[in-house]
């Protein structure tokens, strides 16, 4: 027959996995951001080797609408801005949650050796 | 239970069937997923390469053909071609008129970046099928002593 976790442990493990799924989620969503941004940071690269007035299409829909470098450029740079934002204000949530995730593991760890000492078992998240 | 030890200092490492089965059926998603991702890139790659074939052509070509459907229901003759500027693909949504020469030089940059992305996509797969067979083999080695114990047993 199983042994029964005890509801203390048990608590704290249910919360050690929503934070990990937390985590997951938010790097997923990150990783999104960051990956628009070096899009971004390219197509802004590729401009600036293009002369002044360069005609340049924008897929609108099923359109490509005409317009011209220096009004993509500042679209671009508007884009920039706000994703560098959004990216930071991850990071900041991440770094916040891996605090949380080590202090509670720390938590999980201390109990596991309270109701196993025999073990010595530790938990990684 | 499968009992594995290491030799030289007699450490023995317990793990659980259902635990290596768990990491054979994560990593055989994840190896999947490697897959896809690998047939992904090649294929922009070819698309590339195409995309470069039809800008070298385009500069030698009086006349073109351009097909009106993917099963090439209907094709048309198309002339009169200027053969000065393309639109090429930045990225995103936006595409840029220039001259050939610099298309090719985009394309060129979008297919070296590519083929390093694949390149890492490679050597990844390459070590998740490792690992995959590491475990595989660990599962049969299991499986052979528990029939091993049987038949002695029977």
């Amino acid at each position: 027959m199983t042994e029964r976790i005890p509801p203390e442990l048990q608590t704290q493990l249910v919360k050690l996995q929503q934070l990990q799924d937390q985590l997951n989620r938010l790097l997923t969503e990150k990783n999104v951001i960051d990956s628009e941004l070096r899009e971004v940071n390219k197509i802004l690269q590729e401009l600036s080797q293009l002369p002044a007035g360069t005609t340049v299409y924008k897929i609108v829909g099923n359109l490509l609408v005409k317009t011209d470098k220096e009004t993509v450029q500042k679209e671009l740079d508007d884009r920039k801005e706000i994703l560098e934002l959004r990216s930071r204000t991850y990071q900041k949530q991440e770094n916040l949650l891996r605090t949380q995730l080590e202090d509670l593991q720390k938590k999980v760890n201390e109990l596991l050796a309270k109701y196993y000492p025999q073990s010595g078992g530790a938990v990684k998240a | 239970m499968i009992f594995m030890s290491n030799e030289e200092n007699q450490q023995k490492v317990v793990v659980s069937l259902e635990d290596l089965l768990a990491q054979a059926d994560a990593l055989k998603k994840y190896i999947d997923y490697l897959q896809k991702t690998y047939a992904e890139l090649q294929d922009n790659i070819m698309s590339i390469d195409s995309s470069l074939q039809a800008l070298k052509e385009l500069q030698n070509s009086q006349e073109l053909l351009m097909v009106g459907d993917k099963r090439g229901n209907v094709i048309f003759k198309v002339q009169g071609i200027d053969k000065a500027k393309v639109l090429v693909h930045l990225g995103l949504e936006y595409y840029a008129e220039v001259d050939p020469d610099f298309a090719t030089k985009v394309l060129n940059d979008k297919k070296t970046e590519l083929s390093s992305v694949l390149s890492n996509v490679e050597k990844e797969l390459a070590k998740s099928l490792e690992a995959y067979k590491e475990i595989a083999d660990i599962l049969n080695q299991a499986q052979q002593q528990l029939q091993a114990q049987q038949n002695k047993g029977g």
